[in-house]
């Protein structure tokens, strides 16, 4: 019998990577990896989860060095410490693809007609618009402003290709794969979306 | 009785009027004259000849309706023919769009099966290839056993801890590199 395959959103392996504290995601990440490998099922990894997560590791391990200056040496410490980062996660990862536990995939299809699936979807869904009442860093905003929040053309692909790659699940942590739930052409398919 | 013709006939009511006083309108007689005057064509009054062709017509056996009515079916059958039958046309066009429609999208549905089935059935030669690919790229051979015997998920929970609080976010990080 042939295994059954997962698609992880790139927020799962970030959360992994990170070990996330938030609503206890890393240990969901950790119960998820736990049951996939005891029900010997496969996880799918497209490339574009590859290149996000390599690109949040970058931004990441930018943002996150103390700032003393900024020169050549400090560039070059910075990126010494993403590429290594970078390197092991490419290990780790190539390693998961060889031993055939993860797959690396990407669409079959024709790029004409990949984006037409994906234009497709994008303008049959609308998004909602909110009110936006605080700044990313918690304070209050003196005026609120409209926020448009919406599924984006990433998600619509990470959906299509785990959709053709006959995934059974799409686990995620991003709630704007919620507006795919219903669409026709992920019918089969489950958005985990977790919290 | 004699008939006249209509322009002789007014020609003569003419003629009366101006040789003599005006009609009595009720009789239709002027006055003075006779009953007995009244054969003669010349004075035969208009609405006395009205009378009479209306009694003429009343005493006419009554046309059944139907013949009225056929009249008006032959002129009305063919506009009401040809509207049923563009009304069945509409239909039938109706019944072949909705038909091509689903044709449509059976044929879709087997596309994307066919594309489904022959993707899920490479898997792993997919993956083997974008595993070369990316090897090559990124210059990072994968050795065939495990450095070191550590599973590969383990080295990968926590490569970035020392990076990680407890306000870090991963569904913003990744939305932040998705442009949103």
């Amino acid at each position: 019998m042939e295994a059954k395959r997962v698609y992880f959103d790139s927020s799962i392996w970030v959360s992994h990577v990170l070990q996330e504290k938030r609503n206890n995601r890393a240990q969901t990440v950790q119960q998820l990896f736990d049951q996939i490998e005891e029900d010997e099922e496969v996880i799918l990894v497209s490339h574009l989860v590859l290149l996000e997560v390599l690109e949040v590791i970058r931004k990441r391990i930018t943002e996150s060095e103390p700032y003393t200056d900024l020169d050549d040496s400090k560039k070059k410490e910075i990126k010494d410490k993403i590429q290594e980062k970078t390197n092991l996660f490419l290990k780790a990862l190539s390693q998961l693809i060889r031993e055939h536990r993860v797959a690396l995939i990407d669409s079959q299809k024709p790029v004409d007609q990949w984006f037409k699936m994906t234009y497709s979807i994008f303008v049959s869904s609308s998004g909602g618009i909110s009110i936006h009442n605080y700044y990313p860093d918690g304070r209050r905003r003196t005026l609120p402003k409209y926020q448009y929040r919406g599924v984006g053309h990433y998600d619509i692909q990470h959906a299509l290709t785990a959709q053709e790659f006959s995934a059974r699940d799409l686990h995620t942590f991003d709630q704007g794969f919620v507006e795919l739930e219903d669409h026709q052409e992920f019918e089969g398919m489950k958005f985990l979306v977790h919290g | 009785m004699v008939v006249l013709q209509p322009g002789k006939k007014w020609d003569a009511q003419d003629q009366r009027e101006r040789r003599g006083p005006p009609l009595d309108i009720e009789s239709g007689r002027s006055p003075g004259e006779t009953w007995e005057t009244r054969d003669m064509s010349v004075r035969y009054p208009l609405n006395e000849i009205v009378a009479e062709k209306t009694r003429e017509w009343l005493s006419t056996p009554e046309l059944r309706p139907w013949h009225i009515n056929r009249s008006i079916d032959n002129a009305t059958l063919p506009v009401s023919a040809l509207s049923r039958e563009i009304e069945e046309l509409r239909q039938i066009v109706q019944e072949l769009r909705e038909s091509n429609s689903a044709l449509q999208s059976r044929v879709s549905a087997l596309e994307r099966k066919l594309i489904k089935e022959t993707t899920a059935d490479n898997l792993w030669e997919i993956s083997d290839n974008n595993l070369l690919a990316l090897e090559e790229i990124s210059g990072i051979a994968t050795p065939p056993d495990r450095p070191g015997g550590q599973d590969p998920f383990d080295a990968l929970k926590g490569l970035l801890i020392e990076y990680s609080d407890e306000t870090v976010d991963s569904a913003e990080l990744v939305k932040s590199v998705r442009g949103k």
